[in-house]
């Protein structure tokens, strides 16, 4: 299975998903205030959904570090787009300073074991996407590929370089 | 979860337990498989007890640990049911009891230590090569968009963060499963190699081939009379086989065809064709763990 990293200058805006789902201030503020958020996309014309694994995963990251903040950016319940396959979708998540990058990867690494729990010869992809804030700028990075190689791959890469 | 189930052998319904899965491994060894889901349906009370003295001592670790073992239990009492199938050539159901047997093995799996898992990953290499006799390489996989899904343990909405409870984590003896209520709309259906469920398989529905010859290599193998339980492992050779319709037919002769043509100016590119030869070679005969 290949790894693809693809790393882009991005400049990600909420404000039709805001405005769609008449998000209050209290939830737009997470993306200031919280260090990890899982945010959606936009699928088809006008909808806008949250991957597959997005509450698992942030349940499963809060249950697990308790020193960094995880949370969604929605008011209430999200909608989530379900692909039945084995791969591993995981959330789109905002991420609020560069810093955090290797904690994600880490904790996104730790994820993926508990997934491939009991399915240790399958072979399986994740799908994920972390928009990073540094200062004024904004990367967005994304994986696809093997998910039993997901942290080793980022291991490899100088992550200040990106 | 597993050892941790056999510790508490005391119980006497654990120690019920343990001979009544004795006595299913063996008939399965032995390739007895009338009656396969019986031995199943005497112990199920036990299990149903042994969660009562967990809760009632409030040790939600042997609560989870007796859910295990009963699926442990009934992964023997399926694999009997899948051999069955295969011995009766009723291949197109054995698929799904096939894939029951691989979904058991991997619930035990994601709630026990590798080392802890006894035969069962003997027992999955050797359902992986089952699994290569079939014609099915492609599934389908639904796209869709879920609006409203509730937890089965506390009831509340899966798709905020008010429920504590993890997709397939044990609680109290009870699996947490994810109940759909709403579908928004569905997006399609792709063609996927690794689905979550293999059930959902393709099939042309107007093609002109016959379910002989879609399980011919499950049958052919079939047909060796292996033991079920036996490991072996499928070797593929391509080979240049000559078409019968041809044999006799020169090369400066009239084409069978019809077409008026010598056949050395018509169809000999077809006088052979490629031929997939397969050879099965047997290994060592699963060791199953008894208590």
């Amino acid at each position: 299975m290949e790894e693809k990293i693809k790393v882009i200058n991005s400049n990600t805006s909420f404000s039709e998903y805001f405005e769609l789902e008449s998000i209050s201030d209290n939830t737009r503020k997470k993306l200031e205030t919280v260090d990890f958020v899982a945010v959606p996309a936009k699928y088809g014309d006008n909808d806008f959904c949250f991957a597959q694994e997005t509450i698992e995963f942030i349940k499963f990251c809060r249950q697990n570090d308790t020193h960094h903040s995880y949370d969604i950016l929605a008011d209430a319940d999200i909608k989530v787009r379900s692909l039945h396959s084995f791969d591993i979708w995981a959330p789109i998540i905002w991420i609020a300073t560069e810093i955090l990058l290797p904690i994600a990867i880490n904790v996104v690494g730790d994820f993926i074991k508990s997934k491939l729990k009991g399915r240790e010869k399958e072979n399986a992809n994740i799908d994920i996407t972390m928009i990073v804030k540094r200062k004024h700028e904004e990367k967005t990075i994304h994986y696809s590929g093997d998910a039993k190689t997901f942290k080793e791959t980022f291991e490899k890469i100088d992550l200040n370089k990106m | 979860m597993l050892k941790y189930f056999i510790e508490y052998m005391n119980l006497d319904q654990v120690k019920s337990i343990c001979v009544a899965i004795n006595s299913m491994k063996r008939k399965l060894q032995s390739g007895d498989f009338i009656n396969p889901m019986q031995e199943f349906e005497d112990v199920e009370p036990m299990f149903q007890e042994i969660k009562e003295i967990a809760v009632k001592t409030k040790n939600e670790r042997l609560a989870n640990a007796q859910y295990v073992f009963k699926e442990y239990f009934l992964l023997f009492c399926e694999l009997r049911n899948y051999f069955n199938k295969l011995k009766i050539k009723d291949y197109k159901a054995s698929w799904d009891k096939l894939q029951d047997c691989f979904d058991i093995i991997k619930f035990v799996g994601k709630f026990t230590n590798e080392e802890n898992r006894f035969e069962l990953p003997s027992l999955y290499d050797l359902l992986l090569e089952y699994e290569a006799l079939y014609p099915y390489k492609l599934f389908c996989s639904s796209e869709f968009v879920i609006e409203k899904a509730t937890c089965s343990i506390c009831g509340k909405s899966v798709l905020g963060l008010d429920c504590p409870h993890i997709k397939g984590e044990l609680y109290w003896g009870e699996p947490c499963i994810h109940k759909i209520e709403k579908i928004k709309y569905f997006q399609g259906v792709a063609l996927v190699a690794h689905p979550e469920n293999k059930r959902c398989i393709m099939q042309v529905v107007d093609d002109d081939i016959t379910d002989d010859e879609k399980f011919k290599k499950l049958d052919d193998f079939i047909g060796l009379n292996l033991p079920f339980l036996q490991m072996f492992s499928i070797n593929s050779k391509i080979e240049r086989k000559m078409d019968v319709k041809y044999k006799n037919v020169g090369r400066n002769d009239i084409c069978p065809c019809g077409s008026g043509k010598k056949f050395k100016r018509c169809c000999i590119s077809k006088l052979y064709y490629q031929h997939i030869k397969y050879s099965v070679t047997p290994s060592k005969k699963i060791e199953l763990f008894y208590f």
